[in-house]
């Protein structure tokens, strides 16, 4: 079997439980997060904030959390900064987040 | 810096532009080889030319990423380089001969979206790995690589296979 295939086999083993037939939230009421990711906020440290939300998320099964990437947010000196979007609400702007932080606003989303 | 902070600029330099799939294409030894190409909307000559300037943007931005990427290459006795069509995207190689190979599964987490495509190949020492988004989404019905949990089974794979 060529690598490529086995790989595919693998990860898609390991997303059983994850795929969509478990995992049917409704697209209305996703929660979206998007991270700062230009050079300014990479350097701030945005990868570990990034990271640090997608493991809590791992860790505490939270399902209809979207985590992306954006470019360069336009305010160097606050970066890392995120924006929450949540269904119903206005979005919020978070700047100057450390791991330990975006991991606050998980918990505090998951309520 | 490490390849995996490079590898996460270069990228997201692709997804700026627009791509909609980006290769990435790893080779880690003595040295290491780096190369990111993408469908994006390439640079004209004259931005190409001044890329990897200090503070020089060609979307506005600090104009840091590309010049601290070619520095890093500089300094562990490498290079950076660019080629680039408009309309038809760019390559970036980047060549290291001192290095840290860093956090690629942290990177890649960072650049998997519903936008757009990526493969990823690295040969790591005697390790390999092959990641191609497109046939990922077919095999698994279609799941999306924006949310959290399918980003940290990634990961995990990605980790697992790499180290």
């Amino acid at each position: 079997m060529k690598k490529s295939i086995a790989d595919i086999m693998a990860i898609r083993q390991s997303m059983q439980s994850e795929i969509i037939l478990r995992d049917n939230v409704d697209a209305e009421k996703e929660i979206h997060i998007i991270v700062g990711m230009g050079t300014c906020g990479i350097e701030a440290g945005a990868r570990e904030v990034f990271n640090a939300m997608v493991d809590y998320i791992e860790e505490h099964d939270l399902k209809g959390i979207r985590v992306t990437r954006t470019g360069c947010m336009g305010d160097c000196a606050d970066e890392p900064m995120i924006e929450v979007h949540v269904p119903g609400k206005e979005h919020e702007v978070y700047k100057k987040v450390t791991a330990k932080k975006a991991v606050e606003i998980i918990k505090k989303l998951a309520k | 810096m490490d390849l995996s902070f490079a590898l996460l600029e270069l990228a997201s330099n692709s997804l700026d532009a627009g791509a909609t799939l980006v290769k990435i294409r790893l080779r880690v030894g003595r040295r290491a080889c780096l190369k990111v190409s993408d469908n994006g909307r390439g640079m004209d000559d004259e931005t190409l030319k001044r890329a990897c300037e200090e503070g020089f943007s060609g979307k506005g931005s600090s104009g840091l990423g590309l010049y601290k990427t070619a520095k890093y290459a500089n300094q562990s006795g490498g290079s950076l380089k660019l080629r680039s069509k408009i309309g038809k995207g760019t390559s970036a190689i980047l060549k290291a001969r001192q290095f840290e190979t860093g956090d690629m599964a942290s990177s890649l987490a960072v650049i998997l979206d519903d936008e757009s495509d990526i493969v990823f190949k690295a040969r790591i020492g005697l390790k390999r790995i092959k990641l191609d988004t497109r046939r990922l989404r077919s095999e698994t019905g279609g799941i999306s690589l924006s949310d959290a949990r399918k980003k940290a089974v990634i990961k995990k794979y990605v980790n697992e296979n790499l180290k």
